[in-house]
């Protein structure tokens, strides 16, 4: 993405569908900023053609015939100079490694117009911002709500709750659910920032506002807002550790 | 007596057949309680009329129609008895015994007291009889027997004034003929405890099936297939996508597949059956869409044997086989991939064949994992429908993958017959 700020986006567009790649050829036309330079209708052939064509965007299905999107994702992210990638998908639930990607945005199939035409300029936003700062952990969650996927930076994430399959995020006010398990994602979170307290809670740790001993050796988390969480018993050394005892 | 089993037989079901407040108390139904009583003052009547008759004792017009007469007063006195025990069949089983042991005894006495007024004139000309024939070498039986019309008589001999009951020798006679109907007030006092017991049994076993049924049906519920909710959505892209480009027929067309298949798969009832031929329709409508989605690469055969078209089987029960073919057979092939719907019957049952030949697609079967949920939720389904009487088997094929179905055959008329 070294191109002049204002030359359009060139953009590869990468669906097994045919319908949907002639859809999406029909809303980019429309859109200012963009030019559509190819398709691809699987992995390989996106592969292939980001070689050659160079673009400088990604609208990129997920589930496609042989290499699928999250793998073409993540071979293009090892590049020099990727392009930008937006996910264009059914499904509002990701694996885990979706989220180690560094996309510029997730949207949900069918796209409308308006959210493509914000995704696209999110994707012109970034453009000449380069490389991403650091890898190593989880710094942002595409949650579904309602009909849409929002981006929920890590740090906003106060507690993790496991739900069966899923992991309830607590972000201020809301909480979202999404399909993962909670060991899964205590590995993608930076542990400087968050740590876990119990077989399915993780906390961040500026939420926690002291520790309480309730006897038996059983141990609680006091929170900011003055809930109190069980500390499991495999896991009170570490947090005890934490708290520098 | 096949009449009065028959009346208790057909007494019965009429109980089974009653509104839900009667089914949750057990009560004997009134005919029930009258064929009990009836027949038992038949018996005794029968039997009383075989012993005389053995015994020779003569007067056998007289007698008859007194013993008639003694036959129904015994019924209205035991219906009396019946009336007054019913009010302890909500309470405990000591206590109705109880009740049943002191209720009987008023009753025998006024009995015994009926019978004596009947065959009061009787007395004298049977013992007089009796004395003859004693005289004359035969010897009657004379034990404490409760189907004794007059106990007795032979003891007192001529003799006896017999005018009124209120001589000692008439006090002793009311009081051995009130044992004599004590005992048999007992033994249908233990017919209607039984008949009650049992009564209580079925109503229990009423509330048991209504449960079970009610159980049935929510697990039923429970487990209908919710049709893949990212089919919705990558359809209507596809359509969207027909709209953008101006293909209105095409849009229109999909729509009304699209409604037509909703409409079916979610207004049915969750738990009915449905003929074949619905079945695999709703199959093709859903084939049909996904064809559209992926032109080139996703084939439809269906193979149908003549005669099965009415047959039914649980509806929507192929819908996870065929999502789990287009998703691990057709969506990850680039090739066109060729999903069969096949039926036949075989040794009398309904064979139903879901099977694609994607394999060459796959690299191994290890990536069909996520078979396992439609698969278990039909083998769950069946299980619940059919229990043992139907089974699934599931596996790849040099192919592709291919799924069986063996089904018990339900025709759609003899089904609603069976159902009445």
């Amino acid at each position: 993405m070294n191109t002049a700020p204002d030359a359009p986006l060139r953009a590869l567009l990468v669906d097994d569908e045919p319908l949907a790649i002639e859809r999406m050829q029909v809303l980019c036309a429309e859109m200012e900023g963009l030019s559509v330079v190819g398709t691809a209708s699987d992995g390989d052939a996106a592969l292939r053609l980001t070689d050659k064509l160079k673009p400088d965007l990604l609208l990129l299905d997920m589930t496609m015939p042989g290499t699928d999107g999250l793998t073409v994702a993540k071979a293009l992210g090892k590049s020099e100079d990727p392009p930008a990638i937006i996910f264009v998908t059914a499904h509002e639930n990701f694996a885990v490694e979706a989220f180690d990607i560094d996309a510029v945005d997730y949207v949900l199939k069918p796209v409308a117009r308006e959210r493509l035409e914000r995704a696209i300029a999110r994707a012109l936003g970034r453009r000449g911002k380069g490389g991403v700062e650091d890898d190593r952990w989880l710094r942002e969650f595409w949650v579904p709500n309602r009909s849409e996927l929002l981006r929920v930076d890590a740090d906003q994430v106060s507690r993790i709750d496991a739900e069966r399959d899923y992991v309830r995020l607590y972000v201020g006010e809301h909480t979202y659910l999404l399909l993962q398990t909670i060991a899964g994602l205590e590995k993608k979170l930076d542990p400087e920032k968050f740590i876990r307290i119990h077989r399915s809670t993780i906390l961040r740790r500026d939420v926690i506002r002291g520790l309480r001993h309730e006897g038996l050796g059983v141990w609680c988390a006091e929170l900011e807002n003055g809930e109190e969480l069980r500390i499991g018993r495999t896991y009170l050394r570490k947090v005890k550790a934490m708290a520098g005892r | 007596m096949p009449d009065w089993f028959g009346s208790l037989r057909a007494a019965r079901s009429q109980g089974m057949d009653r509104g839900k407040p009667e089914e949750l108390v057990a009560r004997v139904p009134f005919s029930t309680v009258l064929a009990s009583i009836v027949g038992l003052w038949v018996c005794y009547f029968v039997l009383t009329t075989l012993r005389a008759e053995l015994l020779d004792l003569g007067f056998a017009e007289e007698m008859m129609w007194r013993r008639g007469l003694s036959s129904l007063a015994g019924i209205a006195i035991t219906i009396g008895l019946w009336l007054v025990l019913r009010l302890f069949d909500t309470r405990p089983l000591w206590l109705k015994i109880t009740a049943a042991l002191l209720l009987a005894l008023p009753f025998a006495i006024s009995i015994a007291q009926a019978n004596y007024l009947i065959f009061r004139d009787m007395e004298k000309p049977v013992a007089e009889r009796m004395e003859q024939q004693q005289n004359g070498g035969i010897v009657a039986e004379r034990d404490e027997d409760i189907l004794l019309d007059m106990p007795d008589v032979q003891a007192r001999g001529a003799g006896a004034s017999g005018t009124a009951a209120t001589t000692p020798e008439s006090w002793l006679q009311l009081i051995e003929l009130s044992i004599g109907r004590y005992y048999l007030l007992l033994a249908w006092c233990a017919l209607y405890l039984a008949l009650l017991t049992g009564e209580k049994a079925r109503a229990a076993e009423r509330r048991e099936g209504a449960y079970r049924r009610a159980a049935k049906a929510a697990e039923l519920r429970s487990l209908r297939y919710q049709v893949n909710p990212h089919f919705l959505f990558n359809t209507l892209n596809s359509l969207s996508a027909l709209v953008l480009t101006g293909k209105t027929e095409q849009a229109e067309r999909m729509i009304q597949m699209i409604s037509t298949f909703y409409r079916r798969s979610l207004a049915d009832d969750p738990t009915s059956d449905v003929p074949l031929s619905e079945e695999i329709a709703l199959q093709r409508l859903y084939l049909d869409l996904e064809a559209v989605r992926f032109p080139n690469r996703l084939r439809a055969r269906y193979d149908i044997a003549p005669g099965l078209e009415d047959v039914l089987i649980p509806g929507m029960i192929l819908q996870p086989l065929v999502e789990n073919s287009v998703k691990h057979a057709v969506a990850p092939s680039s090739g066109a991939v060729t999903i069969t719907l096949a039926a036949r019957e075989e040794y009398g049952r309904l064979v139903v064949t879901v099977s694609d030949d994607g394999g060459a697609a796959e690299k191994s079967c290890e990536t069909r994992l996520g078979y396992g949920i439609g698969l278990a939720n039909v083998r769950e389904r069946l299980e619940a429908r059919f229990g043992d009487e139907a089974s699934i088997v599931s596996g790849p094929s040099p192919e592709g993958y291919v799924t069986h179905l063996r089904l018990p055959i339900m025709r759609a008329k003899l089904y609603r017959e069976a159902a009445q």
